[in-house]
């Protein structure tokens, strides 16, 4: 764990050495999560941790105030990403990441968190307000729940819809439209004109 | 007592039918409030004080509102999805669509992160060109959002005035690239085209021009007795709230609160112009709007800086395999056109990996995340919306304030519902 030099985030850029703040935030992590930190990379620009999601509110308390300065008390960003068409290997479906942000020097930094699907994440919304949207938007359009959140409700998408769309298995034409046209060219049915795919 | 119709017996099945009844929690709410002395308004989606298709439903009690509760989606394109279906340059054209009141800052953020991941360099002159309208597009932004706030205070005047101005800075805009609103300006490694031989003037003019403008602009609102009473102390918010809520911005910085990620994180050529970041004190409405008017001050001291220095040189990097062969040579030379088929279909080679970059935007942090598989366009694209945090904070932020404060409160938020929902 503790190397010399760190994995890039972006491929082809080379391995690289952490920065004295880099260093810093590495060791606090290190010292507050022990076995759940999984693997530590860079970005081009920022450190890049992965952790077990379910010790995140621990993570961010950790990175709320690391010491000597540095400290990164504000939830910049929350999403999800489907791994699931990804051509690399991955331990689970679903990643969560976050974004930190030490506004005074212009520091990020991002934590990961692979989960599977139907898994729930704490939640970090009681000490961090802006995860409160984010985390809705997540569960809405990824389908992914967040634990103790107070209004776990759909946020983008009307309240009766079904289905998760930022999910890789969700028909970019939508559900309805993709099975009218899909099924029929699976049933040997090949399509002559673009008339023909309108009257489906 | 006479014979019913038909149709009107049809008519009262029909109403009973509709009548509000405790069957559905939401419905139950208005029940409730019927009972109590409060009372439920929806402000919005389409009201004339929401600019952009945003919903509040707020409960009130008197004047005073007692609690709200905003919905939003209406304008969800799912750009996102539609991201990972779109190359990078495809994809430019979904960034118009999100900040439409300041489109170039969208495209040039969107750039900046692509060029970023792949690690290029863009070429000076590019670099000037992009800075000069990036700052255009923040006047125009904070031009929209002074005008809409002196609206809702009842000041229609300052907002024909602010249009004016704007109206000149598109007509700036169609020049270059084509289109007023949705501008798609700039390509990965620079920009489309090079500026026509007379921008240089058109900027030297609007700079001169707009720095008497602003002094009328502000003695139409920021001198104004009746706008100050109407926005001073309203809506405010302190630093530490606003910063849990992730704040960014000039609504972030109203609170006292100095981040720019232009000073922070210098990307393209900030460094090199000497400009001010203005803080306000209480984070009020008041705040939030001379904020916006001492930025666009410093906006037209960035134009006048990089149109003075504006260096001579390509305004595209050089590299074939990222920089898109002007469209006269793709209709004449076939090594263009083989260029130009390659980069439409298979995209630019951005490395797969991942990668967050932000710039800062006339609402605050625009950030991108981009996952990469190495493929043709984005994997994963995650957009982080300034707006979408100002806005998750609005139910603290109006619990206990009145009704017309809340419009101005809003306002001043300058929430655009494109970026909101993305």
């Amino acid at each position: 764990m503790m190397s010399e030099t760190y994995l890039n985030t972006v491929a082809g850029r080379p391995e690289r050495t952490a920065l004295d703040w880099e260093q810093k935030v590495i060791d606090a992590v290190v010292a507050a999560l022990d076995d759940s930190l999984l693997d530590v990379r860079l970005d081009p620009v920022l450190p890049h941790f992965l952790i077990e999601p379910a010790r995140i509110i621990d993570i961010a308390e950790t990175l709320r105030e690391v010491g000597d300065g540095v400290g990164f008390p504000i939830l910049l960003d929350l999403t999800a990403v489907d791994y699931s068409e990804h051509p690399d290997d991955h331990p689970e479906r679903f990643a969560i990441v976050w974004h930190f942000l030490d506004r005074e020097h212009g520091r990020r930094v991002r934590v990961k968190g692979y989960v599977a699907d139907g898994q729930t994440v704490p939640t970090l919304s009681a000490t961090h307000p802006a995860a409160n949207w984010a985390e809705r938007e997540v569960w809405d359009l990824m389908g992914i729940a967040f634990e103790g959140h107070p209004n776990m409700t759909r946020i983008v998408m009307p309240l009766d819809y079904e289905g998760h769309p930022q999910r890789k298995d969700f028909p970019i034409e939508g559900p309805e439209r993709a099975k009218n046209v899909r099924g029929e060219l699976q049933g040997n049915k090949h399509l002559t004109s673009w008339k023909e795919l309108h009257d489906l | 007592m006479t014979k019913r119709s038909d149709r009107e017996l049809l008519r009262e099945q029909e109403s009973a039918k509709y009548r509000w009844e405790s069957t559905s929690p939401e419905m139950g709410m208005y029940d409730e409030a019927a009972q109590s002395d409060q009372m439920i308004l929806n402000l919005g989606p389409y009201h004339p004080a929401m600019h952009g298709v945003l919903h509040n439903i707020v409960t009130l009690e008197g004047e005073k509102i007692v609690s709200v509760e905003p919905h939003i989606g209406y304008l969800h394109r799912a750009f996102e999805k539609l991201g990972e279906h779109y190359t990078y340059h495809q994809f430019l054209n979904c960034t118009d669509r999100m900040n439409y009141v300041s489109s170039p800052m969208n495209n040039i953020g969107w750039l900046v992160a692509v060029e970023a991941m792949m690690g290029i360099e863009v070429p000076k002159r590019a670099q000037y060109i992009r800075t000069i309208f990036n700052e255009m597009s923040r006047i125009m932004d904070h031009l929209v959002s002074m005008g809409i706030l002196g609206v809702d205070c009842g000041a229609f005047t300052g907002f024909l005035w602010y249009f004016e101005e704007r109206e000149r800075l598109y007509t700036l805009l169609e020049k270059h690239c084509g289109a007023r609103l949705t501008t798609t300006l700039g390509r990965i490694g620079g920009l489309k085209d090079d500026v026509l031989p007379d921008f240089v003037d058109d900027v030297r003019d609007f700079v001169k021009r707009f720095s008497k403008t602003w002094v009328d602009f502000d003695t139409v609102l920021t001198r104004n007795r009746i706008f100050m009473d109407r926005v001073q102390d309203v809506g405010a918010i302190d630093a530490e709230t606003a910063l849990s809520y992730g704040y960014t911005g000039p609504n972030l910085r109203a609170t006292g609160v100095s981040y720019d990620v232009r000073k922070t994180n210098p990307y393209m050529c900030y460094d090199e112009f000497d400009f001010d970041v203005p803080v306000g004190e209480k984070g009020d409405t008041w705040d939030r709007y001379t904020v916006r008017v001492r930025e666009m001050l410093e906006s037209l001291k960035i134009i006048d800086q990089a149109i003075e220095n504006l260096p001579e040189g390509p305004y595209c990097i050089e590299d074939p395999q990222i920089r898109l062969p002007e469209k006269k040579d793709t209709y004449t030379s076939m090594e263009s056109m083989i260029h130009h088929f390659k980069l439409i279909m298979h995209g630019v080679p951005v490395p797969a990996g991942e990668f967050y970059h932000s710039t800062e935007a006339a609402n605050g942090e625009l950030g991108f995340f981009i996952v990469s598989d190495g493929g043709e366009g984005p994997y994963r694209v995650h957009v982080r919306r300034p707006c979408f945090y100002y806005y998750s904070s609005i139910a603290e932020l109006l619990q206990g304030a009145s009704l017309s404060d809340a419009i101005a409160t809003i306002s001043s938020l300058n929430v655009i519902a494109g970026e909101l929902d993305c």
